[in-house]
């Protein structure tokens, strides 16, 4: 099998998407055009820029990808079938925003390995040895699970545990993600709200 | 019909297949269940497609050498809020 996910591809992803994902977010959050699950819209997002047949001809990543997002947006709109006709005008706006660079976007050119390293230094110890032992001595799993006195499943644990915090310490900026979804659902004004998804409100835990 | 997960685990689920995409340690069967996890959600896709990216960032901090003593770089504006 052919890897889903080239290196090469995960690499542009790296550098062209993932420094962009907070403002992203910060962006659909400003819409309010409809009860937009973010985190949904982010995912799909990824999934559209890493489907492409090739990237070479993008010049512009960071607007391509807010374009990509505009357009899970309206793929979203389109399946509700409940558009209502501010939604559509807000829709407009939608639009005209994509290539306008966030307030934000200064902060996205940080130095980019210091914030890789305040990143890992966030890591809980036993992480954070597992993965420099794996990415800076670059021992491989066996000689890391080895050299920490542990198995490799848990080498494997550790490892993976690192990927997922640094997933949300990159995509949003440092918020946890539970803060991130919440704020997202109390920015929606309740007359802009085209579409009110009862049904997913009534599948969480506690609500 | 798979219950629809939440983007929260399907950010755990794809972090942890990419961990071992990125380890070489998947098995032809492992290999198998992946391909249909992917296809089975385009969320799937994409949040895989970002662990490989955190993945791929990372591999910076390789130029640091082994000494590099990451509590002085410890930043305090970067806390994450979620109880683990």
């Amino acid at each position: 099998m052919t890897t889903a996910v080239s290196d090469g591809r995960a690499a542009w992803l790296a550098r062209n998407v993932l420094p962009h994902e907070p403002s992203l977010r910060a962006w659909l959050s400003r819409r309010r055009v409809f009860d937009l699950e973010i985190d949904d819209i982010v995912q799909e997002t990824y999934a559209k820029l890493a489907a492409l047949q090739t990237v070479e001809l993008i010049r512009e990543p960071r607007s391509y990808m807010f374009q990509t997002a505009n357009s899970v947006v309206l793929s979203h709109l389109r399946r509700s079938r409940i558009v209502s006709i501010s939604a559509a005008a807000d829709l407009d706006q939608f639009g005209i925003a994509t290539t306008e660079p966030g307030p934000d976007q200064r902060l996205e050119y940080r130095d980019e390995l210091q914030e890789l390293i305040s990143a890992l230094a966030s890591l809980p110890k036993p992480c954070r040895d597992a993965f420099t032992l794996r990415r800076v001595a670059c021992l491989s799993q066996k000689e890391t699970a080895k050299h920490l006195g542990v198995s490799e499943k848990t080498v494997e644990k550790y490892m993976a545990k690192s990927v997922r915090l640094l997933m949300d310490i990159f995509g949003r900026g440092g918020k946890s993600a539970s803060a991130a979804s919440s704020f997202a659902k109390n920015i929606n004004l309740p007359g802009k709200r085209a579409v009110t998804n009862y049904a997913k409100e009534a599948d969480k835990p506690g609500g | 019909m798979q219950k629809r997960l939440t983007s929260q685990e399907v950010d755990d689920r794809a972090a942890h297949w990419a961990t071992l995409v990125d380890a070489g340690s998947l098995s032809e069967i492992k290999q198998a269940e992946l391909s249909i996890w992917l296809e089975s959600d385009l969320r799937h896709f994409g949040a895989f497609a970002k662990a490989s990216a955190v993945i791929a960032s990372s591999r910076k901090i390789k130029g640091l050498g082994q000494t590099f003593e990451f509590e002085k770089y410890a930043a305090p504006v970067r806390r994450l809020a979620r109880p683990y």
